[in-house]
């Protein structure tokens, strides 16, 4: 059969337009000294990228987004597959009720997202009944580092963890029936069913490592709720604040007029970004069983 | 033996009621935050509850200033006075020609890449994974100067096409799954009568894809209408779109966020939520295939 390559063509040239050329572009700029300031571009070889590396706001920014990254994956991986569990084990009337509960987040803008979490509002009733309600005299300090990391992490599993359980509710789906019969027959109480197939079939399924991946790679670039929480925590003038995550770094350098617009310095970092996804994303597209096929 | 099986049922009965405690609670973690915003927005605190004993600062945060009588002001004020409705009406503009112009590119590649095997099929399924994934500052720069040179900051047509990056992934991997669910039997009939492929596409694929079609279409549209980080760069006072409003003020020239209108950003967000929640929940069955672009099935 022919292929109709006339097909590819209007996704080709928009693949070329708004992908290809503009991380070209960046990569040029990457390697150039340039700024909005100072726009003659002179080429300056791998220098940014050292400058970067040993840059201690740079490194401080890397180690926020490993913590949140890690952090907030493994929140929603667990979560997402106990939710998967609870929704399997349901009958089919609170299956879909609650299902259609659970995967709402998915559709709330990642910024609405921020406003929903921070300290004056989801924090504000909570911490007036705890702490005048109950009258316990406690209440949860949301200007603990502690307490905002856990927070940010939260609320990133609030938005994704429903996604985990939507693919762990397919991955239960496609275990052939034959298995639980046959484990019925030996007599095997329900725990052991759940210890024996479900749990090794949800784990060994590429569909969940590929969602990890996935997940993983799109944690590193998170920044509406740590851009957020800049303002929630007062410290959206100064580089490298506690919550300043890499793209957050980039976004205060390139808004704000303190640092001359450094747009070499901020597309070397976005290129550093590159890496990760890129590398993420041909893990997906080799271990996912259904992309090629 | 009569006990034994007693025993047995009381004991279902309780993991079911387990069960549900867990299912509720789980459901109360989701829409907590959501009714927090939706109460906010009507100006409904619990502090003046307590008022007596003087709560309006816990911690170091400002508490809401509310009372716990339901206020319609700032829902009214965000759709009549404010630029609200300005913001609604160009994240519609913005996201349908985006979508369109998705479709039209992303609907035939979608169809190519679900039926034919071919050199270059890895690159493209690879470049659209990356474009779904990618960091928006790894192009958000070069987006910034061409359109400053171009003339296109600002604008409809730009922030349509800078969207492609999002909803052009989104709808051909979308219909590449949807076209790949149809009976391969039905393509084999079409190509054994020497049908072309562009008549195959649009007299026998899409008519069946075509639930699918829509799903996609509005799974795009939501991707779109949410996205927070291309608005915040790319728009000004012409096209700002409403996610970006619900930030930063709903006036043209605010552009940093206003602590005390906290209720009026929660009025916003509650208004800019309830769409995309609706349209989410109508294709729900389709969102894991959407977010992972049908790599997870």
């Amino acid at each position: 059969m022919r292929v109709p390559y006339i097909f590819l063509v209007p996704s080709l040239l928009i693949i070329f337009l708004a992908l290809v050329g503009p991380v070209f572009q960046s990569f040029l700029l990457s390697l150039s000294e340039f700024s909005l300031v100072n726009p003659s571009q002179t080429p300056v070889g791998f220098q940014n990228y050292i400058g970067l590396l040993s840059d201690s706001i740079f490194w401080r920014a890397i180690q926020v987004t490993l913590l949140l990254v890690f952090g907030s994956v493994f929140i929603e991986f667990i979560v997402g597959i106990f939710l998967g569990l609870l929704i399997t084990s349901s009958g089919p009337k609170a299956r879909t009720w609650f299902s259609s509960i659970f995967v709402i987040p998915i559709a709330v803008a990642p910024i609405v997202t921020g406003v929903l979490w921070s300290p004056n509002s989801f924090f504000d009733d909570l911490n007036t009944l705890l702490y005048y309600g109950l009258s316990l005299g406690t209440y949860i300090d949301t200007s603990k580092p502690f307490t905002y990391y856990s927070i940010i992490m939260l609320s990133d599993a609030w938005i994704w963890a429903p996604l985990f359980m939507l693919v762990t509710v397919a991955v239960i789906r496609s275990i052939p029936k034959e298995q639980f019969e046959a484990a019925d027959v030996m007599g095997a109480s329900s725990f052991t069913k759940f210890q024996k197939i479900t749990f090794p079939a949800i784990l060994a399924s590429p569909a969940i490592v590929v969602t990890l991946l996935l997940r993983t790679a799109d944690a590193f670039r998170m920044f509406e709720v740590p851009y957020s929480w800049n303002f929630w925590l007062g410290q959206d003038a100064e580089l490298g604040a506690p919550v300043d995550t890499v793209s957050v770094l980039m976004w205060k350098m390139f808004s704000s007029t303190l640092y001359d617009f450094p747009i070499a310095q901020i597309t070397a970092m976005a290129i550093l970004l590159l890496v990760v996804t890129l590398t993420t994303c041909a893990l997906v597209l080799r271990r996912s069983s259904s992309l090629m096929d | 033996m009569m006990s034994e099986n007693k025993s047995n049922k009381s004991q279902k009965s309780n993991s079911r009621y387990i069960r549900y405690l867990l299912l509720v609670s789980a459901a109360l973690w989701v829409l907590w935050p959501i009714s927090i915003m939706v109460e906010e927005g009507f100006r409904v605190d619990i502090g003046p509850l307590f008022s007596g004993r003087g709560a309006s600062f816990v911690g170091e945060f400002f508490q809401g200033q509310g009372g716990i009588k339901f206020s319609p002001i700032e829902y009214q004020k965000a759709l009549r006075i404010e630029a609200y409705p300005r913001l609604l009406v160009n994240s519609v503009i913005i996201a349908v020609s985006s979508v369109l112009v998705a479709i039209l590119a992303g609907l035939p590649a979608g169809f190519t890449l679900a039926l034919y095997k071919f050199r270059g099929k890895a690159f493209i399924t690879y470049a659209l994974l990356a474009m779904r994934t990618i960091s928006p500052f790894a192009v958000l720069l070069p987006f910034f100067l061409i359109y400053g040179r171009l003339g296109l900051f600002d604008t409809y047509g730009g922030m349509a096409f800078v969207y492609l990056i999002i909803n052009l992934p989104i709808i051909t991997m979308m219909m590449r799954g949807f076209f790949k669910d149809i009976p391969k039997e039905i393509f084999e009939a079409a190509f054994m009568s020497g049908a072309s492929d562009s008549y195959i596409l649009r007299k026998v694929a899409l008519p069946l894809a075509l639930p699918g079609l829509a799903a996609a279409a509005v799974f795009a549209f939501v991707g779109t209408w949410n996205e927070f980080f291309y608005a915040l760069f790319l728009t000004g006072a012409v096209t700002k779109t409403v996610s970006r409003g619900v930030w930063s003020g709903f006036s043209e020239s605010i552009e940093s966020f206003k602590i005390l209108e906290f209720d009026e950003l929660n009025a916003g967000g509650t208004l800019a939520i309830i769409p995309a929640i609706l349209l989410s929940l109508a294709v729900q069955r389709y969102l894991a295939r959407g977010v992972t672009l049908g790599a997870a099935e």
